[in-house]
C-alpha cells in the first residue's frame, strides 16, 4: 500500500526542516501543485517562529543517521570544516524526495553524501569506499529475509535462486578498513572530551589517505537486525556478485563464469553460499 | 496512582518497569509513538504484530496514541517528530481507517489522542475532527486536556470553545499535564513539557470534560519528568476528582 499521507502534511515537515523552502512557502514561489489554493494559503501563513518549536530536530535527526553513517560523516565533517555541509543535506532535492516518497532517510543521506562526491565537494580518496560499506550495511538493516534459504544439495534443482536481501557483497580498497578504525579511535578520543574540538591543536583526522591498492572483500551480513562484515575471498565474492540477479541455477553458473571463475570453483562457491544460508528460492 | 500508560514504539519494545509493575498485577494501558494513523499505508502488519505483542505482554487495557505524525519518510528510529494531523474531513476519514484496521487486526480498542502543536493547519476545529474520526471508526477517546488548551489558545479561542457536538460519551481517558509558556523571538507558544503543573486552561478543561464523560476510564496525569514531591498535591487533586472505580 503506498503511503497517503496528506500533501499539506508533508510541506509542514519540509518547511521545519529547511527554512528556505519555508520562506519559498511564504513566498508563493514552493511547488505546492498538488495542494488546494486554500491549504497553501494555510501554509504561506504559519509564522515562521512557530516552525522552530523542537529546537534541536535538525540534529538529533543527523545524530539518528550518524548512528549508522558514523565514519561517512566524520569524514565528510573532516574534509568540508563546515557543519553546515550536513544541514545542507534538509534544503536538497534527496531530503525532499525522501519526505515526498516516504522512504528510508538513511538513504536519501547517502545519496546527498554521493552526489557531493560525484560534484568534487568530498574528494578523499577512499571516501567512496567507506560509503559504499555503510550503505551496504544500513541496506543489510533494513532486508526482510521471507523467502526459505537453499541447501547445497537442493541448488540445481530450486526453480530459481538469489541472494538473501540482508547480504551484500562489496569490494574495496584495503585501506579503507584501516581508515574506519582509525576514524572510530578519533572519535572515542574526541568524545572523551568534546569540547576539545573547540581547540586550533585538538586532533586532526587523516580523512584524505591514499588508496593502498589492494582490494578487500567483505560479505556484509545481517541477522535479526545487527549487522555482521565477514572477510571473504575474491572467488565467493564473485560468485555472490553473480547471485544478486534472480535466475536458475544454470543461469546463476553463467554468471559466474562470465566473471571468470572457472565452473569446478563457482559450483564449490555456490556451495559455500548455500551452507551459509546465505541464498534463498 | 492507580494505572501506568506505557509510551514506547516497537523499536523498544518494554522496559524493566512497565514489566515489574504489569507483573505484579498494575494495570496499564499502552501508548504508541511510532504510527501515523493519518497514512493508513503506515500500518504494517508487523507493526501491528509487534504493538499488540507488546500490549498484550503488560495486559494492557487498550491502545491509545496521538493521531498525528510520528515520523517521517519511513518508520525509523530517532525521529521523535509529533505534529497534528491536517483538520480537514479526509484527513479525519483517514485516521479512522487505520482505526478500524488496527482494532480489528489487534482484538483492543483504540483510543486517538488529540496532538499537542505550534499551529494547526485545516479548516475543522479539532474537537470536531476528533468527533468525525470517532463516529466513522466506532471508537472511543483520549482527549489531551494540555494539549486542547494549546490549540484553543492558538486558534484565539477561550477554553471550552468548540465542545457543541462533542460526542463526551465517547471519552475513555483523559490527559492532563503541565505546560510551560515560552517565546520563540516574541512569538508566545506553550511547550508540552509535562511539568508538574498543568496551566489553569488545561485545568478548566479537564473539571468541564469530567463533569460530562459518562464512559471516562482513566484519568493519565503525565509527569514522568518530576521528582515525586513536585506532583503529588496533583494526584491527591486527581484523586479526588475522579476516584478509584471498584
Amino acid at each position: 500500500m503506498s503511503s497517503r499521507l496528506p500533501s499539506a502534511q508533508r510541506a509542514v515537515v519540509k518547511m521545519i526542516f529547511d527554512p528556505s523552502f519555508a520562506a519559498a512557502v511564504r513566498a508563493g514561489s514552493a511547488n505546492l501543485s498538488d495542494i488546494d489554493t486554500s491549504m497553501r494559503a494555510q501554509l504561506a501563513a504559519v509564522d515562521p517562529r512557530a516552525l522552530k518549536l523542537d529546537r534541536y530536530l535538525r540534529e538529533r535527526t543527523l545524530r539518528t543517521l550518524f548512528d549508522e553513517l558514523t565514519s561517512s560523516m566524520t569524514l565528510a565533517l573532516a574534509e568540508t570544516g563546515s557543519y553546515g555541509f550536513l544541514l545542507q543535506f534538509f534544503s536538497s532535492p534527496f531530503f525532499h524526495r525522501a519526505i515526498d516518497e516516504s522512504s528510508a532517510l538513511v538513504f536519501a543521506f547517502t545519496d546527498y553524501l554521493a552526489d557531493a562526491q560525484a560534484h568534487d565537494r568530498l574528494k578523499a580518496p577512499l571516501f567512496n569506499d567507506v560509503l559504499r560499506l555503510e550503505t551496504a550495511s544500513a541496506g543489510a538493516r533494513r532486508a526482510i529475509d521471507s523467502a526459505t534459504s537453499i541447501t547445497r544439495a537442493d541448488l540445481e534443482h530450486a526453480a530459481t535462486l538469489t541472494l538473501a536481501p540482508s547480504v551484500t557483497p562489496i569490494e574495496l580498497d584495503s585501506a579503507a578498513l584501516s581508515l574506519i578504525q582509525e576514524t572510530e579511535q578519533h572519535l572515542f578520543a574526541v568524545g572523551m572530551m568534546p569540547a576539545m574540538s573547540l581547540c586550533d591543536d585538538a586532533p586532526a583526522l587523516a580523512f584524505d589517505q591514499p588508496t593502498s591498492g589492494e582490494r578487500t572483500h567483505i560479505m556484509v551480513v545481517s541477522l535479526g537486525g545487527q549487522v555482521s562484515l565477514v572477510t571473504i575471498d575474491r572467488e565467493l565474492q564473485l560468485a555472490a556478485e553473480a547471485c544478486v540477479q534472480r535466475g536458475t541455477f544454470a543461469e546463476v553458473l553463467a554468471a559466474c563464469l562470465a566473471r571468470g571463475l572457472s565452473e569446478p570453483i563457482a559450483r564449490e562457491k555456490l556451495g559455500e553460499l548455500a551452507d551459509g544460508d546465505l541464498l534463498i528460492s | 496512582m492507580h494505572l501506568v500508560e506505557y509510551g514506547s514504539d516497537v523499536d523498544r519494545g518494554l522496559d524493566e518497569a512497565i514489566s515489574r509493575w504489569a507483573g505484579a498485577g498494575g494495570k496499564t494501558t499502552y501508548h504508541f509513538l511510532d504510527v501515523n494513523l493519518e497514512d493508513p499505508a503506515d500500518l504494517d502488519d508487523a507493526w501491528i504484530r509487534r504493538t499488540r505483542e507488546n500490549a498484550c505482554a503488560i495486559g494492557a487495557a487498550w491502545l491509545c496514541g496521538d493521531a498525528g505524525l510520528w515520523h517521517f519518510g519511513s518508520r525509523e528510529r530517532g525521529h521523535q517528530l509529533l505534529l497534528p494531523p491536517i483538520l480537514t474531513r479526509d484527513s479525519a476519514y483517514a485516521i479512522a481507517e487505520s482505526i478500524g484496521r488496527l482494532q480489528e487486526q489487534s482484538g483492543l480498542a483504540v483510543l486517538p489522542e488529540n496532538p499537542p502543536g505550534s499551529f494547526y493547519l485545516g479548516d475543522l476545529h479539532i474537537l470536531d475532527y476528533f468527533a468525525q474520526v470517532s463516529d466513522r471508526a466506532d471508537c472511543g477517546l483520549l482527549l489531551d486536556c494540555a494539549h486542547l488548551a494549546m490549540f484553543q489558545r492558538l486558534r484565539g479561542l477561550s477554553p471550552l470553545d468548540g465542545f457543541d457536538g462533542y460526542p463526551f460519551d465517547r471519552v475513555i481517558e483523559l490527559h492532563i499535564a503541565g505546560g510551560t509558556e515560552i517565546q520563540i523571538e516574541g512569538f508566545p507558544l506553550v511547550e508540552d513539557a509535562h511539568g508538574p503543573e498543568p496551566l489553569p486552561d488545561t485545568w478548566t478543561i479537564f473539571e468541564h470534560v469530567l463533569a460530562r464523560a459518562p464512559n471516562l476510564r482513566a484519568v493519565i496525569y503525565e509527569c514522568e519528568k518530576n521528582r515525586p514531591e513536585q506532583v503529588r498535591e496533583n494526584f491527591q487533586r486527581l484523586n479526588a476528582a475522579f476516584p478509584v472505580q471498584k
